[in-house]
Order: C-alpha cells, then structure tokens, then sequence
C-alpha cells in the first residue's frame, strides 16, 4: 500500500524575512542579532513589570507579539535551549564560534531569569503567547465544560486527539535512526494523559508540575547519549517545519484550550530549568501583608495556577503579573530581594515556598 | 563599445581560456585513469562521469565484510570516505578511507583487499589519485592532521616504501584533537601539479587553545607547502577548482557560512570580500560553465540550493529546497540545459535548471540524501546514483526523475547518530579495466560493487506498507504505554465520577 504522502514536511516553511546575519561575527553567518533583541526585550519587560499602569496587560501583549514576530519571522537561528546547551558545552574550546552560537540564546535568557524571574516565559516565549491566545479566545468552552456532562466529551475527545496523534505521527512516519529525534510527538501524548487526568482530579496538578523535572532529566539524559530532540517550539524557530514538532505544536496548542498554559505546566523543559533560577531571583513578587484582603482575587486569574491558597509557587510563577494587576488593593507588589536585603535561604522544599 | 565592456569581454575571454586549459589538464590526467580519480570525478566536483553502462540491469558482483567492529558513533566520522577510483599499472583498485585510520585498495573486480595503509586517525576525506611526473600517486588526507602521498600499487614489493612523503598541518601535541581534512583536490596550475586541501585543526587545551582553519597548497610531487591561508576558527569543507578573471582560484566553502574565492596560486583572495551564506556551509562546491558564464553551485543549512557568479561572488539565485542541503551537487547538460542534482533533508533528489534555479523534477527516497550525486549513463541514458540514509543507493533517470535501481546496502550500526554532524558516503562510478561499476559503500561497515550482469538485484521502488511502518517504529509500546495509563486514567474517573474541583474544596476551607 503506497501511503499518500499529501502533506510532505517539505511544502511547509517558514520563510525567514532576514536570512542573513544583520550583525556578523568575522566571515561566518553568526549573528548577533537575536542576542541583542533578546536583551532589548528582556529589559523592556522588566521596566513594565517595575512600572504599575493600567493597562500592562496589553503592553505585554505588544511585547509578545513583537517577540513572536521577531523570533519567527525576524532571526534565523534556532533558539532550542535545552539541546543548545549541551552542544554549546561539546565544542568548548574545540569550536568556539559554534559554543557561542548554541550558548548565547540560553546565557542571556538565563541571566535574565536570575535578575527578574521568568520574564522569557510570561512576556517573550512565542509558544506561551500561542497557548495564552488561544485559551483567551476558547474561554467561554472551559466555561460550559466546567458542567460534569462535559467532562465524558471531554475524554471522547481526548480519546480523538490521541488517536489523530497517533494517526498522524504513523502517516509522517519519522524515519530517523532512532525515534528519539521526534520523540516531541510522544511527550505531548504525555501531556494528553496528564492533563486528562488533572481534569478528573485538580489535586494532581499539583504533583504533575514537578512533573516538568522528570521531563527536563530525561531530555538532558537523551542529549547527552548524544540524540537530537526536537521540541513544540523548533517549528517557531527553524527554517523548515519538522513533522513531530508541527503535530507536537497543534497537540500543545490543542490543549491549551482545555486547560490554559497546559505545556508550561507540566511539560515545557526550559521552563523548568528557568524555574529553578526565577526560585533565588533578585525580582520576586511579594504580598503587602497591610494590604490584603485575603479575598483569594489573585488566584483565578493565573494562567498557570501557581497561586494556591495564598501561596505562590516561585517555581511555576510566570510574572505575567496578572496577579498584580488584578488585585484591587495594590498589596502584590515586586520586591527586589537583593536591594531590600530579604534574600533568605529558603530550605529545599517540595512544598510552594511564599506566602501572599 | 566601451573600454569596460571591452574589458570585460577580455576578462571572460581568458577565464574561458583557462577553463579550458584546466579542463584539458583534468581530461590529460583523466585519459590515463578515467575512473573517479577525486572526490566529485574532477576539480570542478561535476560528478559527471563519462562511463556508460550497456543496460540498467545491475547485479551485485562483490561485498567486502567490515574491516573491524568499531562500537562507537564518533560525531563527523563516517564508516567510510567515499571511494577514489583508479586503474594503477592494469590493476583495477578502489581506494577508501575508513573510520578505522586506515586507507584501504581494493580489487575493483574481485572485491580482495590489495593492500591497506595505516594512519593515525580515521579518513573521511576521498583520497586522490594522479599520475604526478609519471609516477602514479594517491593523496590521502587523514584526521591525524597529515596529508600522506602514496604508492598506490599493488604489488609492491616493500610496503615499506609505500609512503612517498608526508605533510603533517600541526605538530603534535598532548591535547591536540583530530583534525577535519576537507576533499583534496589535485590540478595543474602554471604546470605544476599541485595538491589543495582544507585543513581544521584545534589544539583543546586552557592555555594554548588552537582552532584553525585553513587551505593548504603542496607540490605534488614532492609535498613542499607552496602556500597556506588561514581562513577563521571554523572547519574548512570540499573546495573546488575554477578562475575568477582569468586566473585559477580555489572556492572554498568555510563552514561557519562564507563562500571564499582564493588565488590557486598563492591564496590571496580574489572576491573584494567573501560571500557571506545565511548560515553554516556543510556541502562542497562545484563550479560549471553556463551560458558563458562561470557559476558556483552549493547548499547550505538555509533551506536553500545556492549558485554565485564565480567572478564577482554575487548570487545569481536560490532555490528553495526547504531544509539542509549537504550533497555537493552534481553539473550535467540535459539536452542542452545545463541541469543541477542535489540531495537534501527532506529525503528528494532535487534536479533544478542550472542557469534559472527553476526545479525540474525531484524524486523521493525514504531517508535523507546527503550523499552528492555521481552521474553515468545507463541503458543510453543519463542516470544520478546516490546513496540514501534509508540504506539504499538509488540510480533515477536524471531526464525525468524516473526510477531505476535501488538496492539496500545495510543498516545504520549504531544506536543513533547525530543529525547533520557526520556527511555520510557517497557512491560513484567508474569505467575500471574495461568494466562499468557502481561502487557504493555504506555505513553499515560494507563496501558494495555493482556491474551490469545477467541476475537483476534491483530491489523495486520503496513503497511504506502500514506492517512496515508499525514493525519499524516506535508504535507498540508506546502503544502499551498509553492503554495502560488511559485505563488507570478512567478507572480513576469511574471511581471519582463527579467531585467538585479541589481548589474551590480548598478555597472554602481556608481562612481567608
């Protein structure tokens, strides 16, 4: 049976407005320019995090949007910072030129994480931005689905999904010497389940965000027996659409209708390597204890439910700041930790570690 | 007509007349060895080969077994170097360099291994081989950051004195790395036969820490270095042989992603600056007359099939190819259309119109085609032979892109491999002692020959059935996996049925 390959990975690509270094290094095509509008954008976010007005939300819109269309559209290199850092840290002192490549995206999204927290993921990461959008328009379907009918369609559905997944990932056939190069299509299985699951039981989620941690050791344990994974977000950043990232991508964004940031939450590896920087950043935000109400008002609105019970998990926080804006009495606030000399060593602990 | 008009006619007068007087020494070697005597056939990397096989029906005729079981996947180390062909003193031999630091000839015919060479590292680069003052000489470029000239043949009396000289690019020292040697070239150039070689060689170490790319010019006769030009940090890949107003330059195509066009003569630059590609450079280079004009041929990691105009750099135009392309590509006339084949990533063959870029055909195999194209005639037509990461070579009509041959030369040895970081081996062809052969080694650790026989090997089209893709693939216990974990998932639910949602659980019994 020959298979009708209709939808050949090749007809898709996303054309690169810039397919030349604007910024070189010597003779070669490395640029410096994703690193710079990195930087750009990670400090305009940081001034309108610092900066309470209005309307922020929609400012950090506009630097997504900026982000998305610079990062997808504007710059040519791929910015996969897990697999970056391990060939970033194989051709040290062998190709030095290529170290900086691989390294340069993670070191200034790094060294921001550590100053301001997950800035990358709540105002510039295009993937987030993508689930974010999506779940705001499809927000009157977790509404109606919230009614426990709902929730038998909702498996029938995901039932669906897995098998279009599984459909899919068969009529793409990834044909590499080993499966682990597409293995992206396996984890958003993975994520199917888990957020069936959570669905079934909210106490979960909890668990499943640590979740991430497993994910992370694994991709790294794979990178390092030397295997390329690819990841949702490499059809964002590469030249050319690879079919096991563009099924992970629709599975990913599929998802985030049910339930918002759903990769971000329990999947996404650089998140959690980022997480474990924004835990001691400098930037933190903190509760005004003379302000609060206690009226829970900041809780519903985090995309990534992070704030329980008053406690908010440093960890998973975005700083999306919509726990900052939404409250009324202006008792959340960003605290430079550093500056006010509140940074204490807080033991390790499984459990969310702040209190609003 | 104005004096630059009129200039610039004698400009492309003389790179003509050198053109052809490169071509005439490539054909003076060639009339001797015909074969595949460097990587590409000639310096130029055409892979035009004037070989002509009476029908297509091929048949298997030798396999050699893995020299040694090599365990290990060394990144950018293939199993083999693709082959150089040659008929040395009436004896048909194939020359191959290979993963474990040994150069092997063996018998084009019988497949029995002439005589082997040792050096000190793996030899991914194809070796050379030119008859040099009439002593026939083969140049093998090694990863122990030598180039080593050769006697290549085979009845030797005294394999001592086999090597005839050695070059070695960087002294040794306790943390030196293994270099990466590009494809040599050998040409004529103001008459002296002179060997061209990429080299990139890194010292690993805090305190003197060398990474070091660079083209090396040496007379072939007797190894002195007539030249060196340092190009960068980064690796230096196959060059290739043309002129840029009238005088002989190498193109050399530096990995990091610069087109550079040098002097053959003594490495000076010939383009006021280098081409700057949008991102790494991993394929060779070939370089064509077309419609009088001398254009450059390549890849590249942009998704993109490139040509320049060889005398000024610029881009004549792009193809899109929507993914990596490795193949150095392979230059042929198609009724009278000067035609372009290359493999890419995305698993096609690609044919495109040498002088617009404008494709012409592609042909799909079932894996990534970084092999370059060697281009025969078979059965009265043109054919492009080309290996497959799906483990077969595969021969297609370079007309139309119609199928031919396929035959599986073996799996992958080893769990995985890193993709884009090792250029795998290339097939080529040749006429050897009178006999038409398709060599094709594979990573599978065999070197396969092939000639028109009376059993057809050919092993069909490939075509995906659905037990094949399940057998092959990841599917049943991912499958497994998944039932398991829905069932426990249901289970749960079926238990839980409807509760309501733990946070607002919580939230109520909070103290807020």
């Amino acid at each position: 049976m020959d298979l009708p390959f209709g939808w050949e990975g090749d007809r898709l690509v996303i054309r690169k407005v810039i397919e030349r270094a604007l910024l070189p290094l010597g003779n070669t095509a490395l640029d410096l320019t994703p690193f710079l509008m990195m930087a750009g954008l990670s400090v305009v976010a940081a001034l309108l995090m610092r900066w309470r007005f209005p309307h922020r939300q929609w400012a950090r819109r506009l630097v997504q949007t900026i982000s998305a269309v610079a990062l997808i559209m504007g710059v040519h290199p791929c910015a996969c910072m897990t697999r970056d850092i391990i060939l970033g840290a194989n051709v040290l002192g062998r190709d030095d030129l290529g170290a900086f490549k691989y390294l340069i995206v993670f070191a200034t999204v790094a060294a921001f994480t550590t100053l301001f927290g997950r800035i990358f993921c709540g105002w510039l990461c295009p993937l987030g931005f993508a689930q974010e959008l999506l779940a705001k328009l499809t927000a009157w379907t977790r509404g109606a689905a919230d009614r426990p009918a709902w929730l038998y369609v909702r498996y029938a559905l995901g039932v669906l999904f897995l098998g279009a997944l599984f459909y899919s990932s068969y009529k793409t056939k990834p044909a590499t010497f080993s499966f682990i190069e597409h293995a992206m299509v396996f984890y958003t299985i993975g994520l199917l389940l888990i957020v069936l699951t959570v669905l079934a039981d909210r106490s979960k989620d909890w668990f499943f965000k640590r979740f991430r941690y497993a994910i992370l050791a694994s991709i790294f344990a794979v990178f390092i027996y030397g295997v390329y994974a690819n990841g949702p977000f490499c059809v964002f950043f590469t030249a050319y659409v690879e079919w096991a990232s563009l099924i992970s991508c629709f599975g990913v964004l599929l998802l985030s209708v049910v339930l918002m940031n759903a990769w971000c939450r329990y999947m996404c590896p650089e998140g959690a390597m980022l997480g474990l920087l924004a835990k001691r950043a400098a930037w933190q935000i903190n509760r005004n204890d003379a302000r609060c109400r206690r009226d829970g008002c900041c809780e519903p609105v985090c995309p990534v439910d992070c704030i329980v019970m008053g406690i908010r998990d440093r960890e998973t926080c975005l700083y999306c700041m919509k726990c900052v804006d939404a409250c009324p009495y202006g008792a959340l606030e960003i605290v430079n930790e550093l500056e006010a000399g509140k940074k204490q060593t807080i033991p390790f602990s499984p459990r969310p570690t702040e209190y609003f | 007509m104005g004096d630059r008009a009129l200039k610039s006619q004698i400009a492309n007068r003389k790179s003509q007349v050198t053109i052809l007087c490169l071509a005439l020494s490539v054909a003076a070697i060639a009339a001797e060895v015909v074969d595949w005597p460097m990587f590409g056939l000639n310096p130029q990397r055409q892979g035009l080969s004037p070989t002509s096989f009476p029908s297509a029906t091929l048949e298997h005729q030798w396999s050699t077994p893995p020299p040694r079981t090599l365990y290990t996947y060394v990144e950018g180390t293939p199993y083999w170097s693709s082959p150089c062909l040659a008929t040395v003193a009436g004896q048909p031999l194939v020359f191959i360099g290979c993963y474990d630091n040994t150069l092997y000839a063996f018998n084009a015919h019988t497949g029995a291994q002439a005589w082997a060479f040792i050096t000190g590292g793996p030899v991914s680069a194809t070796p050379v081989y030119a008859p040099v003052g009439g002593q026939p000489m083969l140049f093998v470029a090694s990863s122990d950051r030598s180039i080593y000239a050769l006697d290549p043949r085979g009845n030797l009396p005294d394999e001592g004195k086999r090597k005839l000289w050695q070059v070695e690019t960087l002294a040794w020292r306790g943390t030196v790395m293994p270099a990466r040697m590009s494809n040599p070239l050998i040409a004529a150039v103001d008459g002296r036969q002179v060997l061209f070689c990429g080299v990139w060689n890194n010292v690993r170490s805090g305190t003197e820490n060398v990474q070091r790319g660079e083209v090396l010019a040496l007379d072939a006769a007797t190894g002195k270095e007539l030249w060196r030009r340092e190009l960068g940090t980064g690796a230096v890949n196959t060059p290739c042989l043309g002129s840029v107003r009238g005088q002989p330059a190498l193109f050399v195509p530096y990995e990091p992603g610069a087109v550079f066009a040098l002097s053959a003569r003594d490495g000076k630059d010939l383009w006021p600056r280098p081409h700057s590609t949008g991102d790494e450079l991993h394929s060779g280079i070939s370089v064509a007359q077309v419609n009088g004009r001398q254009l450059l041929f390549m890849g590249g990691r942009t998704a993109w099939a490139y040509c320049l105009d060889a005398e000024t750099g610029q881009q004549v135009w792009a193809s899109p190819i929507n993914t990596w392309v490795d193949s150095t590509p392979a230059f042929a006339e198609l009724d009278g259309r000067p035609t372009v084949f290359l493999g890419s990533y995305t698993y096609f063959i690609f044919a495109l119109d040498a002088a617009t870029g404008k494709e012409r055909w592609r042909y799909r195999t079932r894996g990534i085609v970084q092999g370059s194209p060697a281009l025969a005639t078979m059965g009265g037509e043109l054919v492009v032979c080309v290996n497959s990461l799906d483990d077969h070579v595969y021969v297609v009509a370079a007309r139309d892109g119609r199928f031919i041959f396929r035959y599986n030369l073996g799996a992958f040895p080893w769990s995985h491999y890193r993709k884009g970081k090792t250029i795998w081996e290339s097939c080529v062809v040749g006429t050897l002692a009178g006999r038409p052969m398709l060599i094709a080694p594979s990573y599978s650790g065999v070197v396969h020959a092939f000639a028109v026989g009376s059993r057809d090997d050919n092993a069909g089209p490939p075509r995906d059935s659905f037990w094949d893709a399940l057998g092959e693939s990841y599917t049943i216990p991912v499958v497994l996996l998944v039932v398991a974990v829905l069932a426990y998932t249901l289970a749960r639910l079926a238990k839980a049925r409807h509760r309501p949602a733990a946070r607002r659980r919580r939230a109520d019994a909070s103290p807020h």
